[in-house]
């Protein structure tokens, strides 16, 4: 076909409406919200949970990657734009998260006898923590790629990686609300390896789900 | 293709398409309304004065504006417009292409240009996202050129234009596959490609059926068979 008729022929086209960061990334909120709701709803919240999230270090379980999803998300949605990769800086963001969860693993050694420190570590309980988080990520994470399709990255697997730690990081502040596990050095870590795996297999899906 | 009613969602749109005359010697000020403040016009002046870059600039990000208000003859100047620097881009970028293969690599920069044209901010320059979307389609063709030697397209084409020599086994297969491949499509699309390459319907004929303008069925089949080799890449990994 000869670029003028194409030319021709596109400029024929409706207009589509501009495309909305904050719409999406409210669509994605929702549909992590939704896939915690349905998991919550079938096995319910944590007793006492109020007087769970009145303790700052226990609070820490929900709202740090709260934080976490919130601060991914938003570079999700401006690496939406094309032109965005190429201002895109990372690296600052690596500090900060493994401060907290240093931090976190600091407050947690120093609370506890040492005998006492990977006492919760059991197969079963490691099995709970990850099985569940990534039950409550991998329908979410799916779904959140079609929303991010609508944009146009052009770095489609820091984009996906970046949308793994968002979809994932949310799915842990959800769980949280029902996990009893309270020592640091246990949910830091096993909430890490959760996220991280979702992490690696965004940035896998990515290039894939991504591409324009 | 009917023509959409006209919605003009902010004045310049409407300036921008009346003072729309021969390119260049156009002073910014006149197109900027009111509500874009003068401050920003002045300073859009001024650069516009010190290069002809920022004349570019300014020109193509009006053009654009104009067109995602819906003014189609803005629209078709936008992508005229920017042809000749996609080509140049290419060209440079795209050295071990020949010229046809560099021409499919502009028309694919064009149509992605098209479909991702409500990425724009229009408040931000329009050239960075130009070129952001040019780069990743040229680097997106060389990294295809060197995962196979030849294009995945044809398999396909091929497969399609020899179903008639039904007696013909490989050619039947191939014809089964692309059977299979076509039923990936939507139901429009798959219409059109049917009709197109394994009828040997004219696309005049396929979009007076089809009641769309001749354009948007070359527009839709050459986006459909892109998907078909996208499948059809998918398939062979």
């Amino acid at each position: 076909m000869k670029t003028d008729d194409l030319i021709a022929a596109l400029a024929q086209d409706p207009t589509t409406p501009p495309l909305r960061g904050g719409r999406v990334g409210a669509s994605v909120l929702g549909v992590i919200t939704l896939c915690v709701a349905l998991f919550l709803a079938v096995i319910g919240l944590r007793p006492g949970l109020l007087t769970v999230l009145a303790t700052p270090l226990l609070a820490a379980k929900t709202v740090v990657p709260l934080l976490l999803c919130c601060g991914a998300l938003v570079l999700v949605l401006r690496l939406m734009r094309p032109e965005a990769a190429d201002s895109l800086r990372l690296r600052g963001w690596v500090v900060p998260v493994l401060g907290v969860a240093g931090l976190l693993y600091a407050t947690g050694a120093a609370t506890r006898a040492r005998p006492l420190w990977f006492a919760d570590v059991t197969p079963i309980a490691v099995a709970e923590c990850l099985g569940f988080i990534l039950l409550i990520s991998l329908p979410a994470l799916a779904l959140s790629f079609r929303l991010v399709r609508q944009g146009a990255t052009t770095a489609p697997a820091r984009s996906g990686a970046l949308l793994g730690l968002a979809v994932s990081a949310g799915a842990t502040a959800g769980y949280s609300l029902y996990c009893t596990q309270d020592n640091p050095i246990f949910f830091v870590t096993w909430y890490g390896v959760a996220i991280s795996l979702m992490t690696v297999l965004g940035a896998l899906a990515g290039p894939r789900l991504l591409r324009w | 293709m009917t023509s959409i009613a006209r919605h003009v969602p902010f004045p310049g749109a409407t300036l921008a398409r009346s003072v729309a005359g021969p390119l260049g010697h156009r002073s910014p000020i006149t197109k900027l309304s009111g509500d874009s403040g003068q401050a920003s016009a002045a300073q859009s002046l001024r650069q516009a004065r010190t290069s002809g870059m920022a004349d570019r600039e300014t020109e193509l990000a009006e053009l654009l504006r104009a067109a995602l208000g819906g003014d189609q003859r803005a629209y078709a100047r936008f992508l005229r417009q920017i042809t000749p620097i996609l080509r140049g881009i290419v060209r440079a970028r795209g050295a071990q292409f020949g010229p046809e293969a560099q021409e499919d690599i502009v028309q694919d920069i064009l149509l992605s240009v098209h479909a991702k044209r409500h990425t724009w901010v229009v408040t931000a320059p329009v050239l960075p996202w130009l070129y952001a979307i040019t780069r990743y389609k040229v680097i997106d063709a060389q990294r295809r050129k060197r995962h196979r030697s030849h294009d995945p397209l044809d398999p396909v084409i091929e497969a399609i234009a020899a179903e008639p020599h039904a007696d013909d086994v490989t050619a039947a297969m191939a014809a089964r596959d692309s059977a299979a491949l076509i039923g990936h499509l939507d139901s429009r699309s798959a219409r059109i490609v049917r009709a197109v390459s394994l009828d040997g319907d004219t696309t005049a004929e396929v979009g007076q059926r089809l009641s769309m303008s001749e354009g948007a069925v070359r527009v839709a089949l050459h986006r459909a068979i892109k998907r078909l080799g996208a499948i059809a890449r998918k398939d062979d990994r």
